[in-house]
């Protein structure tokens, strides 16, 4: 479908539209945010750096089922963890590239358990170069089914 | 006392005018097209932003003042100051009131019109030395734009003169002081005036030899540190000294209609300081709102309106100025 | 709207009797539809006879490479047809040996002239008949990157492995490092003169001291002659949107000739993407045109979801269409603001942020983050929308119409700007079906073709818009297409909050989709114009090959071909009137 188009004034018609518009501007509350000083609220979805997710007591949520490892597109969490005889295991890091990472949240989707997720810290640019690894759990007893089922009952 | 002395501290005092004025163009630069924009401007630094314009200073004097290789040395070492000097000494024949204005010669008005057709050179003597191509095409940009718009801003000051029968520009003022703003019968001087006094500062709509977007800073492409900062600075300088002259020629000068010199007294400083920053207000409202013209239509504007315009204009105010002259001589 | 009559295989077969060409096979498969597959001997006369036949295959819309060499030992070239009367497209496929050799087709089609280069290097192909079979986006002996037997290699292992001793880039590098500026060794060498061009030699010159690279033209002394240069635009100007080197032959002001260099930013997304899940597609084709990622990742989604046959919930299709319309919107106003300030208008630029900034807002609350979405996935979306993001769409709905007319009065109203506009830049009609430009450039021109609105996917069927085509095909009626595009988004924000449907985001799917056997591609009117993503599956969990369709690489080639002639302002217009994003062009 073709339309005419829009009606357009004589030289300097729309000169002086735009100076009115300008001018219009001008008397117009500033929109910008200041961002040191303020900061604007995120909604609740913002994907940033990945945080752990801890329950109640204190304890974590990580099964070390490696189910966000394999999921990661930038292979950039890496979990070193050691089952023990009794199939208990022990986290001895979980290690997450923070400046590798991409924040696309598939991890979190991924995560059977609900033990991370994304979180709303968006400084990540750091002058130290070893944190741009962090680790997150660092020699912790995974959750295991028989201590969930204890802290349901 | 000495007349070395006197004519030095006088250059003094001129340049103090003059950096005062960069530092003040400058501030109020981007506070206008900030707020025009929707923003702040500078805030930060001192009160209200107000020192950002020192930071920058500081800035620039200590970076590194590089020469591109194979450029032609001495030339662009030359160019920032055959750009700076004439605008400097432009300031010289600003009449500021009554007495405040460093020189004063018969020739006033022509000697400014001089002195303001020299940066163009510097500019083209810069953009030529830097030996890149978007500086050469800047530098050409400017010898084109400075033949397109001199003529029409000569014609265009003409009528004042007519009317007041001087070049002088304190006689000018004491001509409008007496009868009315000259802006009144030359209305149409005054607008040409306006349009080349945007094309001589080489502002947006009509920033050819600089052009961001085309020639990534044009004639300025090679330069860094001050002398960057003094091109910088004469651009403003400029800024003030046209719409000073503006505001001489068709506003009145440093006088209010109604109010005598005397007891204007030491006030007709603020007065004509006043007047030139609502004319570059009105300069910079240009700059933050429209889309640059395009260099052949740029070079339209100069011959096949402005100058037409001009002189048709030029004929029929002198013959009209000869005729009410007859008429009045007859009665 | 009349559906008009598909083509049948019969027709086809017809037009290639009449030309006495055998074909391999013409089949229908099942996620394509009509496939040709030619001997690559009979392909230009295949090509020729389909084109000038009265089906009217007007359009190369699509050429490129896989690498089947494990499956069926060849390299397979596929060629998208487009016929816009009959509304049918068809896919000429035709097989060379590995390294083989590929018969240019840019007489018959001028689309082909970059996408050509780029199967040739991707796939260790060499080209007969093009004009400038010179390497697209890789650097010289880089390997063909797409071949499975080329792997990708980490930062770590690139680093460590020896570069060819002929590495001349390498070279430079050094060079530069050691001794600052050096002059090209030989100055009648292309390649050396283009990588100097610009430069300039430290020894004292010769004769008068002219810059390097001018040409003197006609090149009879005794003649009355002008000087041309060469002038690199970019890749670090200020106003080429991004990382393209433009290296335009001018004569004073004028430009004589252009040339574009593309591939500052390749990240080799296609080649990615065959180690990644189907779900992970997503976030490379975020990468790709990083400006309209909605539509994009919608474009994987669908292909992926027509190969394996997933039923997307209606309330899925709405939100894709919904999110969509808000990214173009967003996408669009980061397209007029620019292209003003390209033209000197500052203000206009901000002003059109302000607008996109609010947009934004909605994407964030919906989607977690503001450019690389993530958020349209194979079997639906990721979340639900949400109310407060109903909210803020409600209230910027309220003067949305109103903020574009200012716009329009800011900007495109100003008689400067029309001057500049005007009958500048001019794509015909025929020009356009040629370079096989899409979207807003084709309507522009007078191509009547929006994929929203004749092969409507989502739930676009189900919503009322227009489509608006001019006739000049200057700047300024794709920007009066564009602002009119910006209307009709709106129109249809206002239709999926009213009439959306209650019900499931995401279908049931499994936790790692596989996907059968086969090709799929699903053409989508992303923000800059057509894109697809094919897709070869081989069974897997992980695409065999995707194709990235770039719809500005095609605008690029209009861009090239449209600015001699022009002033170098013209250029700078031009060039952002098409909207450029070198995330796509390059992937």
């Amino acid at each position: 479908m073709t339309k005419p188009a829009p009606k357009l004034s004589r030289w300097p018609g729309g000169l002086l539209r735009a100076a009115r518009i300008a001018l219009r501007n001008l008397r117009r509350p500033n929109v910008v945010i200041q961002y040191p000083k303020q900061r604007y609220e995120q909604p609740e979805r913002s994907r940033w750096a990945v945080e752990q997710v801890f329950a109640e007591d204190g304890t974590t949520k990580c099964t070390a089922c490696r189910i966000c490892e394999q999921t990661c597109p930038d292979f950039c969490i890496e979990i070193d963890l050691e089952t023990r005889e009794d199939k208990t295991k022990i986290i001895h890091s979980w290690a997450y590239e923070r400046a590798t990472c991409m924040m696309c949240g598939l991890c979190v989707e991924a995560c059977p358990f609900g033990a991370i997720r994304m979180g709303h810290d968006y400084e990540l640019a750091h002058r130290e170069p070893e944190l741009k690894r962090i680790e997150l759990l660092v020699e912790v007893e995974a959750a295991g089914p028989r201590k969930k089922e204890a802290s349901d009952a | 006392m000495n007349v070395w002395l006197v004519a030095l501290l006088r250059a003094l005092l001129i340049l103090l005018v003059m950096l005062l004025n960069g530092a003040m163009a400058i501030y109020m630069l981007r506070k206008v097209l900030g707020h025009a924009h929707l923003r702040l401007g500078p805030t930060e630094l001192g009160p209200a932003g107000l020192a950002q314009l020192i930071a920058d200073i500081v800035k620039l004097l200590v970076k590194e003042d590089r020469h591109p290789n194979r450029s032609d040395r001495w030339l662009y070492i030359v160019a920032p100051f055959i750009v700076f000097v004439p605008s400097f000494m432009s300031f010289a024949f600003i009449p500021f009131s009554d007495k405040l204005v460093a020189a004063n010669p018969d020739l006033s008005l022509l000697m400014m019109l001089a002195f303001l057709s020299i940066p163009p050179l510097g500019i083209f003597a810069a953009g030529w030395a830097s030996r890149s191509k978007y500086a050469t095409i800047g530098a050409v940009r400017a010898v084109g734009g400075m033949i397109t718009y001199e003529i029409p801003l000569l014609l265009a000051a003409l009528p004042p003169v007519m009317l007041a029968g001087s070049v002088n520009l304190q006689a000018i003022v004491h001509a409008q002081s007496t009868s009315i703003w000259y802006v009144i019968p030359c209305l149409p001087s005054f607008i040409v005036f306006l349009i080349c006094a945007q094309m001589e500062m080489g502002q947006a709509p009509f920033d050819m030899i600089e052009a961001d977007q085309e020639l990534v800073a044009g004639f300025a492409t090679e330069y860094s540190a001050m002398r960057f900062g003094f091109m910088y600075l004469a651009e403003f300088a400029e800024n003030f000294v046209m719409a000073a002259l503006a505001v001489t020629l068709f506003l009145g000068g440093w006088t209010l209609p109604g109010i005598s010199a005397t007891a204007l007294g030491p006030f007709a400083v603020l007065v004509f300081v006043a007047k030139c920053y609502i004319l570059i207000f009105l300069f910079m409202m240009v700059r933050g709102t429209y889309s640059r013209y395009r260099v052949d239509h740029y070079m339209n504007v100069g011959w096949k309106r402005l100058l037409p315009l001009s002189v048709v204009w030029i004929m029929v105010f002198a013959a009209a100025l000869k005729v009410i002259a007859m008429l009045r001589g007859g009665a | 709207m009349r559906r008009p009559a598909l083509i049948r295989d019969h027709e086809i077969t017809a037009v290639l009797q009449s030309a006495s060409i055998a074909a391999l096979s013409l089949a229908e498969e099942s996620c394509l539809g009509l496939v040709l597959r030619v001997d690559v001997d009979a392909l230009v006369a295949t090509l020729a006879a389909l084109k000038d036949s009265d089906l009217g295959f007007a359009q190369l819309i699509d050429l490129f490479g896989a690498d089947l060499l494990e499956k069926r030992g060849v390299i397979e070239v596929t060629y998208r047809l487009r016929s816009l009367e009959r509304d049918f497209d068809l896919f000429v496929k035709t097989d060379l040996e590995a390294g083989g050799v590929l018969p240019s087709v840019t007489g018959l089609y001028l689309s082909a002239l970059l996408p050509e280069r780029e199967a040739a290097e991707m796939f260790g192909l060499s080209l007969t008949g093009h004009p400038n079979p010179k390497h697209l986006l890789l650097t010289d002996g880089v390997p063909p990157m797409l071949l499975k037997s080329v792997p990708i290699r980490s930062a770590e292992e690139s680093r460590v492995a020896e570069l060819p001793k002929d590495d001349l880039s390498l070279q430079l590098y050094n060079d530069f490092m050691d001794r600052g500026i050096v002059p090209p060794e030989d100055p009648d060498d292309p390649l050396q003169n283009y990588l100097f061009a610009g430069w300039i030699s430290p020894e004292p010159p010769e004769g008068p001291l002219v810059p390097r690279n001018i040409r003197r033209v006609p090149d009879d002394p005794d003649a009355l002659a002008t000087d041309h240069y060469l002038l690199q635009m970019g890749p670090q100007h200020p106003s080429t949107h991004g990382v393209l080197n433009m290296v335009l032959e001018m004569d004073g002001e004028t430009i004589i000739s252009s040339e574009a260099h593309v591939g500052n930013l390749h990240r080799g997304i296609e080649k990615l993407a065959e180690s990644r899940r189907y779900n992970q597609l997503g976030t490379l084709v975020d990468r790709g045109d990083y400006v309209g990622g909605i539509n994009t990742e919608m474009a994987v989604a669908l292909s992926v979801e027509k190969l394996a046959e997933i039923e997307v919930p209606q309330r899925a299709s709405w939100i894709r269409v919904l999110m969509a319309e808000i990214n173009r919107l967003a996408s669009n106003y980061l397209w007029i603001g620019p292209c003003g300030l390209d033209s000197g208008a500052m203000g206009i630029f901000l002003f059109c942020l302000y607008d996109r900034e609010r947009w934004q807002e909605v994407l964030e609350e919906v989607t977690g983050q503001r450019l690389m979405f993530n958020y349209v996935r194979p079997g639906g979306v990721v979340a639900d929308i949400t109310p407060r993001a109903v909210a803020l769409i409600e209230d910027m709905l309220k003067d949305a119409d109103s903020r574009l007319d200012e716009h329009f009065e800011a900007f495109m109203a100003s008689e400067i700007f029309q001057q500049r506009t005007r009958g500048v830049g001019v794509v015909t009609k025929e020009d356009a079906l040629s370079l096989g430009a899409t979207g807003f450039v084709a309507r522009a021109s007078g191509i009547d073709w929006d994929l929203r609105r004749d092969r409507p996917y989502a739930a676009y069927d189900k919503m009322d818009f227009e489509v608006m085509t001019a006739d000049e095909g200057d700047i300024w009626s794709r920007m009066l297409c564009r602002f009119d595009e910006q209307r009709q988004s709106l129109r249809m924000i206002r239709q999926c909050l009213d009439g959306m449907p209650e019900g499931d985001f995401m279908a049931k799917m499994p936790r790692v989709l596989r996907v059968p056997e086969g090709e799929a591609a699903v053409p989508v009117e992303a923000v800059r114009g057509e894109m697809e993503a094919h897709i070869y599956s081989d069974g897997s969990d992980k695409p065999y090959r995707m194709r990235y369709r770039p719809p500005t690489l095609f605008s690029l080639m209009i861009s090239d071909l449209t600015l001699p002639g022009h002033f170098l302002a013209d250029a700078i217009v031009n060039l952002g009137s098409f909207d450029f994003c070198f995330g796509e062009v390059d992937r």
